[in-house]
């Protein structure tokens, strides 16, 4: 069994570049850039595989979904990295160590799969309907449960969400503070502005007035 | 329908769970109540269900949660088979024992959520109360001797959580200490016992064919041992004879020596009954721990009745005990004294009858006792929070003010004097019955001590009940200084009704001791395949109501003074200080130790200096040198994941392929 | 010029190790979260092969079922992650790992 290897070649390249990318990539939000692109060439990747379900689940999910979550969450967070971090990229001081640790577990990955695979059991590769209806039948039908299971899942990580994104009376009374304190001093400066217009509008006609208006004080 | 036992056996304990839910401890013990009352009534279900079926087989039900079954020889010994389970037997026995169990309890519970009004440990006295009972229940119904052992060892933690109620008092923190200390003797006389059976019987018993009921045979269950122990006394079971029968035997009746207060393990009764709430005694005294040890002797009665000679110490035991346990009671005054002497005395009656073949007259003085003690425990308790003292001598008038708690007290003392027509009459003639007709088991002299002893008890067992009572109840109330008369009153209903309840039952629970009547108690409850003959029960009767009435004579005439008490002098001031045996005790402990201590000071001072501190110490310098490592920070955290999982993955695929020999491999 | 099993395979090992290096090397925590789902990429990518190319129990593309609920696992995971991680900067100010070493022994 065979797929055409032209596209595999073309679309493992860009993920293995996107992957790259994300991975070592000082800025965050190229990042987060190449996270969707890399959601991109594995749903491509599906493609060549003939699962065209998988390609759109893929593409919204890790191409679209996922990148527009991470974005948020730096626009938030803040993603500026300190000045004196800049120049050493994004990565911590052992770096080596992590880069042996991943090429052992690549190799491992990689040796399992070439010692054992003679021996893993296979049945007849899909028959020539469309993937997509075959999908459909395992999902709704055979695997109903799991995809229940996986709704219940994602509400309650939107519930999860939504609760760990709630501010507690600690932080509710700081934010309240800030907000009053930069209102007041709008309001301090507002009322400066106003004085010197004042000031300054008065000037030319000064002499007739020896007591001006009183400045109303709150 | 027999499963209703499983029932009778869960819900005290379902109660024990769920009183744990509410906040206040009002709904707390109400909540215990209420289940033990479900209990009851369907323990009452059960047992009007089995009297329809008397003769039939009794019933076993078993949960069984593991199942080890080799039953085969492993390098030399016998590995027997073993289930760990929990089950239920019904049989006429136990569902009696469930009833009265129930029912006490249940009542002992009402009357200590007045008892106990104002206690801080109020919750925690009823969820102990609760478990007691499901252990007492869950042992009364044990299927085999191994459940019934670890229900015996519930019982006694539990006993020591509740006999040390009001633990910052430090006589009751002792008291509790020396219940359990000296039933711990008797609980090693249990285990030595379980190992013996273990060690003597697996082989045998494993090649049975298998009992109704028993998913395998284990040399433990009661019907398995039944066949047993014949077996073994006929030389069918290799490596044993009769010599081993007689060693259980004497384990066996240890455990019952120790739980039962015979002499001579009895001297932590009357710490119970002067320092546990008055609610705990009467249960402990009855129903659960005391009667523990005569029902393990009724269950291993098959044991007792193949070994030779066993009987007869049994009954001469309980014979002794009886008969000093009635005399020591007539030299106190103190009221709590008095009971717990009185207790041990009933108890020694049990054993008699258990040894000398009368089964069915021990259980009905058991159930007989249950009645006219409990209601004499919780009507003293009353009058001596009335009264505020324990001593008789201090108390009177107690007939004017208190009516209802006096009539309970009446009907107790009667009760445990046999006077006519009350339980205590009916059953204790039983006992007696039993010696005068089956005493033909035992040689010719045990067989006169033992006559002589019951009556003897009998005496003086009419005699100090009623002469307390007399004391307690009549006359005016007493001109002390600091006394108020007005402290003196009936106390309410949730007291005043168990002891009323309790007090009916002593009247009327003695009728079903009638002989030759269908529903008798002789024609439900037995030892063997047919109910015994009660030839003997007319003699019985007669001696113990001729016995009965000669001692209310006599208390009557010690009370109007036209007779005078005699002094005795130092054997009177013996028996006033019951014997000095606990003393003698106290002291013999304390010489052992003195000697023991020090030397049992040194070496753990060496073996602390020399072993243990270095040993810690180099605990510590290694956790010092691994500290620097551990920065905590979270991606070292997960670098060493990553790289450890890469290790561990890498290890075990090498060799699963075998390119690692030593590790092992497929290949 | 046609590929196989084998290819994907090695693709999916490729990316999964690339992605391992990135959750341990990466300093900011946002960095680990994109890391892991690139380690998430590959492992759906891999069950998207094994179903095409017919390594199956009892369904014909039941590898691809698989897949699915792998990534939706995924999505909800990054959810939470995203969240969490807010909270975190909220409390503490910072998202480095070199500043959270609360497990200092």
């Amino acid at each position: 069994m065979t797929v055409n290897g032209i596209g595999y070649w073309v679309f493992a390249a860009l993920a293995v570049m996107a992957a790259v990318a994300v991975v070592a990539s000082p800025s965050l939000h190229r990042a987060a850039f190449a996270l969707a692109g890399l959601g991109g060439a594995v749903g491509f990747l599906f493609v060549v595989l003939g699962n065209e379900l998988l390609f759109a689940f893929e593409v919204l999910v890790y191409g679209l979904a996922v990148p527009a979550l991470i974005w948020v969450a730096l626009d938030l967070a803040g993603a500026r990295v300190r000045r004196e971090d800049r120049r050493a990229g994004d990565h911590t001081g052992w770096w080596p160590f992590a880069l042996a640790a991943a090429c052992g577990l690549g190799a491992l990955l990689l040796g399992v799969f070439a010692v054992s695979s003679g021996s893993w059991t296979t049945g007849s590769p899909a028959g020539d309907e469309s993937t997509t209806r075959q999908m459909g039948e395992l999902i709704f039908k055979t695997y109903a449960l799991p995809f229940a299971v996986s709704a219940v899942l994602l509400l309650t990580a939107l519930v999860g969400a939504v609760v760990t994104g709630r501010r507690d009376d600690l932080e509710e009374e700081l934010e309240a503070a800030e907000e009053a304190r930069r209102r007041r001093e709008d309001r301090m400066r507002r009322r400066r502005e106003d004085r010197e217009r004042a000031r300054r509008a008065q000037r030319p006609a000064a002499v007739g007035a020896a007591d001006g208006d009183p400045e109303v004080e709150p | 329908m027999y499963n209703l036992a499983w029932a009778v056996i869960l819900l005290p304990l379902g109660g024990f769970l769920f009183a744990f839910l509410p906040e206040s401890p009002k709904r707390a013990a109400q909540v215990c109540v209420t289940f033990t009352g479900f209990a009851f009534v369907v323990s009452l279900v059960l047992l009007g269900y089995r009297l329809g079926h008397i003769h039939a087989n009794p019933y076993l039900s078993n949960l069984t949660f593991w199942t080890f079954d080799p039953g085969q020889r492993v390098q030399g010994t016998f590995i027997s088979d073993y289930h760990l389970q929990i089950g239920v037997l019904v049989d006429s026995l136990s569902v009696v024992m469930l009833s009265v169990v129930s029912l006490v309890s249940l009542l002992v519970q009402v009357y200590a959520t007045g008892f106990l009004r104002r206690d801080d440990g109020y919750t925690r006295h009823f969820t102990a109360l609760a478990l007691a009972t499901f252990a007492m229940l869950a042992l009364v119904a044990s299927t085999n001797l191994f459940d019934l052992w670890i229900f015996w060892e519930v019982l006694g933690a539990i006993f020591y959580v509740l006999v040390g109620h009001w633990w910052q008092r430090p006589e009751a923190a002792a008291a509790a200490r020396r219940m359990f200390l000296i039933t711990r003797i008797g609980d090693l006389g249990l285990l030595g016992a379980l190992v013996f059976i273990w060690a003597k019987l697996s082989a045998y018993t494993a090649a049975l064919p298998f009992a109704a009921g028993q998913p395998v045979n284990d040399p433990y269950g009661w019907f398995t041992e039944q066949k047993a122990w014949p077996a073994l006394l006929a030389g069918k079971v290799h490596g044993s004879g009769p010599r081993t029968l007689i060693a259980v035997a004497l384990l066996v009746l240890l455990a019952a020596v120790a739980k039962s207060a015979l002499l001579p393990l009895h001297t932590w009764l009357r710490g119970v009954f002067e320092e546990a709430p008055a609610p705990v005694t009467a249960l402990l005294s009855t129903v659960t721990l005391t009667a523990a040890g005569a029902f393990l002797v009724a269950r291993m009665y098959p044991l007792f009745q193949a070994a030779p000679h066993m009987l007869t110490v049994m009954a001469l035991f309980g014979a002794a005990t009886a008969v000093v346990g009635a005399l020591v009671a007539l030299a106190q005054r103190d009221i709590a004294r008095i009971l717990s002497w009185s207790t041990v005395s009933h108890l020694g009656l049990v054993f008699v009858a258990l040894g000398v073949g009368a089964y069915s007259a021990a259980m009905f003085q058991l159930i007989a006792h249950a009645w006219f003690k409990a209601v004499l425990v919780l009507a003293a308790a009353s009058l001596v929070a009335a009264y505020r003292t324990t001593d008789s001598h201090e108390i009177s008038g107690a007939w004017s003010r208190m009516r209802t708690t006096s009539l309970g007290l009446l009907a107790g003392a009667a009760g445990s004097a046999g006077v006519v027509l009350l339980a205590g009459f009916w059953s204790v003639s039983a006992v007696t019955g039993g010696v005068i007709d089956n005493g033909g088991r035992l040689g010719g002299v045990p067989r006169a001590l033992v006559l002589i002893a019951v009556i003897a008890t009998m005496l003086a067992g009419a005699v100090y009940p009623m002469r307390m009572f007399f004391r307690v109840a009549l006359g005016e109330l007493p001109k002390r200084r600091g006394f108020q008369p007005q402290r003196v009153r009936e106390p309410g209903g949730r007291m005043t009704g168990p002891i009323a309840i309790l007090a009916v039952l002593t009247v009327v629970g003695g009728f079903m001791g009638l002989p030759r009547v269908r529903a008798s108690f002789f024609n439900f409850v037995y030892a063997g395949t047919a109910p015994q003959s009660q030839d003997g029960l007319l003699a019985g009767l007669a001696v113990t109501a001729v016995a009965g009435l000669l001692g209310l004579a006599v208390a009557w005439m010690l009370h109007t003074r036209q007779l005078r008490a005699p002094h005795l002098g130092r054997v009177g001031a013996a028996f006033a200080h019951e014997l000095r045996i606990d003393e003698a005790y106290t002291w013999a402990v304390e010489r052992a130790l003195v000697r023991t201590a020090p030397l049992v000071g040194r070496v753990d001072h060496e073996a602390e200096h020399r072993v243990f501190d270095p040993v810690g110490g180099g605990v510590v310098a290694a956790a010092e040198a691994g500290r620097g490592w551990q920065i905590g920070r979270v991606d070292a955290v997960t670098l060493s994941a990553v790289a450890g999982v890469a290790v561990v993955a890498g290890a075990v695929v090498l060799g699963a392929t075998g390119h690692l020999p030593w590790l092992g491999g497929t290949r | 010029m046609n590929v196989g099993v084998n290819h994907f395979v090695a693709l999916s090992g490729v990316l999964f190790a690339i992605g391992g290096f990135g959750v341990v090397a990466r300093r900011n925590l946002i960095g680990v979260l994109m890391s892991a789902q690139v380690m998430l990429s590959a492992g759906v990518l891999a069950l998207g092969a094994f179903a095409r190319f017919g390594y199956r129990g009892t369904h014909p593309l039941g590898g691809g079922a698989f897949a699915l609920f792998a990534v939706v696992s995924g999505l909800a995971e990054v959810a939470v992650g995203a969240s969490l991680l807010l909270l975190l900067h909220r409390r503490r100010d910072t998202l480095q790992a070199d500043d959270l070493d609360d497990l200092r022994g």
